[in-house]
């Protein structure tokens, strides 16, 4: 074995300062954008007595807004969904449910639920859509502006496509069925539209997680970690990557990324472009790349921002099967965009978007799980040859997973400090446990699923999109007999 | 065998990235033990001065004096957490328990606190103040709120601007209207409600703002016309259905909606048969105009426009393909 021995002492000189260089570099852009972001929290928060937000919700100029909800077989939760919606804080907002061929109650218990009649209005047709439509139903009474799509199965996005069709408002907002609002979302999203109408085409509201929250009435009323170890570190996930990266992406004037379980866009942008690509599986993802393309290539001064406000609550993963299916999608969405967009990375007329942000998520978001991969595995290879001081390499190993724990940290102080929606001291412990756990064989089992599903990216394997249980939190069901979703064949488990 | 990186490199960075954590542990917990703690001491002085607050928004006249004696009685902690109340309160509140309320802050000291603080060096304590003399309303406040309005933040300017809606004086209501033009740098959206709030004393001035050579100013009038139904604004708008930007007809359409002008529906014919979003706000204009006025418009578009500009109409499929 001493040719493997040879081989690998060569590998290591050549690749371990290399290696070492990639895991800072990583690890401190993160921490830069964690920085970047308590910057901003702490502007914002400094602001909170004079932002205006009152005023925006008693004012009958504030824009309008068309809040656009796919929902397929949503029975358990649809009544409450609809109606948590309506009683969003805001003047001036319709909601479109677009029930995506259900197979279950959805679509009746809208109708007997608002009393729906049927709405003949022609159709604009300005988006192409896939699903046929089954027909078009609107609440009777002025003062519940609801309009209800029936269609054909044809996938989250082809939905969304058929309700932006349809809506009538200047801004468009996309939500899940399941997702918990907070009273003031659209308020809180919609602000930087009313302080910058002509600039700000796209806003992406920040998404936590609500496994193990009380929920009454489609409200959060008691914000708790989850139980299960794996949800919780998806919490300082969260944390670390959407709420702060995005902030700090987006502080930058490079935000390539809104989630889609709440990110809202001028109706007129998002028509120009085309709506979603309902062959995306990175469809968000895409939506926004393709907006920040359509700014840079129209020379527009235009922003797409980020709002550091809680807005929306999603039930994440907790069993280890529903999370892998969710990386290996995500990162083959996360491939198939870069790829498809790829003409932009390093190319300067893309601005920041093009210099910054798109190197950085090659790099650090496409690669990542692959240098990770190779180097436990040659690392593991060289102790068993003796090729690596095995003192030396747990050393290493002990560094490297300090400093991703400072970079976790950081993010937890800079929450702390700024919205603390996690009060109860033992959440505190909570969340500091699974900052420890997280690089205990979570971040090398994700690391895993990523490369699985960025080689069926590569080898073009048909996309599953498999069933998301819902266990996260009780909350009274609006059906008789309350199924999970199941959305085998239908729409995607979870939108993040 | 390699030791990978050089060894003491890797000592002393463990040593420090150790250092780092412990010490960023120790500022998470104290950070929220501070906080814990104030918080407590704020629900504390909440229950025992909330009711005192409410009290006094709801006294008869003769109450007024002893329950502002009271507040004037308590310690400087008490009386900052009685403004901090009344402040938020007074966002939701109007009329004489409104009054009631600015009374109480001043007895709390914090309307000379405001005011005082009205040239502090820092934006963000300007801001606050602007918000603060809109809310408080104490003697002095317009021509503070006036300065505000061209601070040098864009911040402040945009909050003076805001609470100016509070005040229907011509010299406010100019400064408001000043804010709707295109390079104010205040959006739009701010300076038309304040205009709004302004209330129908401000109606011959709208009128006026409707004809200005602005746009951002013509755009502002345009869309308060309406909810005000500032008469005698029919003609005007009416003109701007066909004004050269789009964003000033966008609004003289939606004003349309509230306030239906006859002279103004064939400009909204010719718009609703152009398409588009002007189109689409054209034609709810129109369906929200007598249906005598607006049949053989509703006709023409059934059969020409494009079926966004016909659904906006309220005009069925059938009649589409008729």
């Amino acid at each position: 074995m001493s040719w493997l021995h040879d081989t690998l002492e060569a590998i290591f000189a050549v690749i371990a300062w290399p290696a070492a260089m990639y895991f800072v570099l990583a690890n401190t852009s993160m921490l830069v954008l964690v920085l970047l972001a308590a910057r901003h929290f702490a502007r914002y928060l400094r602001r909170s007595e004079h932002r205006g937000e009152d005023a925006m919700a008693a004012s009958p100029l504030s824009l309008g807004v068309s809040v656009i909800m796919p929902a397929y077989n949503e029975a358990a939760v649809i009544l409450t969904s609809v109606r948590s919606v309506l009683d969003l804080r805001y003047p001036d907002h319709e909601l479109i449910v677009v029930n995506d061929g259900s197979t279950d109650d959805t679509l009746r218990l809208l109708r007997e639920g608002f009393g729906l009649v049927p709405d003949e209005r022609d159709l604009p047709g300005r988006i192409p859509a896939r699903g046929a439509l089954r027909g078009v139903w609107r609440s009777p009474d002025p003062a519940v502006p609801l309009l209800v799509v029936d269609k054909e199965n044809s996938g989250r996005s082809d939905s969304i496509n058929l309700g932006l069709d349809l809506a009538s408002k200047e801004l468009v907002v996309m939500v899940d069925a399941d997702s918990i609002l907070e009273p003031d979302a659209l308020l809180s999203v919609s602000k930087p539209f009313a302080d910058d109408p002509e600039r700000v085409v796209a806003t992406g509201g920040v998404v936590r997680i609500v496994n193990n929250s009380r929920v009454q009435a489609g409200r959060i009323v008691d914000i708790r970690m989850p139980k299960e170890l794996v949800t919780r570190i998806q919490v300082v996930e969260y944390l670390r990557a959407f709420l702060l990266g995005r902030t700090a992406w987006s502080d930058l004037n490079a935000l390539i990324l809104i989630s889609g379980a709440f990110g809202m866009f001028r109706r007129d942008v998002l028509v120009e472009v085309g709506g979603l690509d309902a062959d995306s599986i990175g469809e968000d993802f895409e939506l926004v790349m393709r907006i920040q393309r359509w700014i840079r290539h129209g020379h527009r001064e235009c922003r797409v921002e980020f709002v550091a406000e809680p807005v929306s609550w999603t039930e994440a993963p907790s069993t280890l099967k529903v999370l892998a299916r969710q990386r290996r999608r995500w990162h083959r969405g996360l491939w198939e965009v870069l790829w498809k967009y790829r003409g932009m990375l390093l190319n300067p007329r893309y601005g920041r978007v093009g210099m910054l942000a798109l190197p950085y998520y090659w790099l650090f978001e496409l690669f990542a799980p692959l240098i990770e991969l190779v180097g436990i595995v040659l690392v593991v290879l060289g102790l068993l040859v003796g090729a690596v001081h095995p003192g030396m390499a747990l050393l290493l190993l002990i560094v490297a997973y300090v400093y991703g724990t400072i970079v976790t940290l950081a993010a937890v102080l800079v929450e702390e400090a700024s919205f603390h929606r996690y009060e109860r001291w033992r959440d505190m412990g909570a969340t500091l446990w699974a900052i420890v756990a997280e690089s205990l064989g979570y971040r090398q089992l994700t690391a895993i699923w990523r490369i699985q599903g960025w080689w069926a990216g590569l080898t073009n394997r048909a996309q599953v999109w498999g069933e998301m249980t819902r266990t996260g939190f009780a909350e009274a069901s609006d059906a008789p007999a309350a199924s999970a979703a199941s959305a085998a064949g239908g729409q995607p488990d979870r939108r993040d | 065998m390699t030791t990978l990186l050089p060894p003491t490199l890797l000592q002393w960075l463990l040593v420090t990235a150790l250092l780092v954590a412990t010490v960023m542990l120790v500022a998470l917990v104290t950070q929220r033990a501070v906080r814990h703690r104030r918080e407590r001491r704020r629900a504390e002085l909440d229950e025992r001065l909330r009711p005192l607050v409410l009290e006094a928004s709801i006294a008869e006249d003769d109450e007024v004096d002893a329950l502002l004696a009271r507040v004037r009685a308590l310690d400087g902690e008490e009386r900052e957490h009685v403004g901090r109340t009344v402040s938020s309160m007074l966002r939701g509140i109007t009329g004489e328990a409104a009054d009631r309320l600015r009374a109480l802050a001043d007895a709390s000291g914090l309307a000379p606190r405001v005011i005082a603080a009205a040239r502090h060096r820092d934006p963000v304590v300007r801001a606050d103040v602007a918000e603060a003399l809109g809310l408080l309303a104490p003697e002095g406040a317009l021509a503070l709120l006036l300065e505000l309005a061209d601070d040098a933040s864009a911040d402040v300017r945009t909050v003076a601007i805001r609470a100016l809606g509070a005040f229907d004086e011509p010299a406010s209501v100019d400064r408001v209207v000043a804010a709707l033009a295109v390079d104010s740098g205040i959006p739009t959206s701010v300076a038309a409600s304040a205009l709004l709030q302004q209330g129908s004393a401000v109606g011959d001035r709208v009128r006026r703002a409707l004809e200005d050579d602005d746009p951002g100013v013509r755009r502002g009038a345009a869309r308060v016309a309406g909810l005000l139904q500032a008469s005698g604004s029919g003609d005007a708008l009416a003109r701007l259905v066909a004004d050269e930007h789009e964003s000033v007809r966008l609004a003289a359409m939606r004003s349309l909606e509230r306030m239906p002008v006859r002279d103004a529906v064939p400009a909204l014919r010719a718009a609703a048969l152009d398409g588009g979003t002007i189109g689409e706000a054209a034609a709810r204009a129109l369906i929200a105009m007598p249906g005598r006025w607006t049949a053989d418009a509703l006709a023409q578009i059934g059969a020409e426009a494009e079926p966004g500009v016909r659904r906006a109409a309220g005009l069925p499929r059938a009649a589409a393909s008729a």
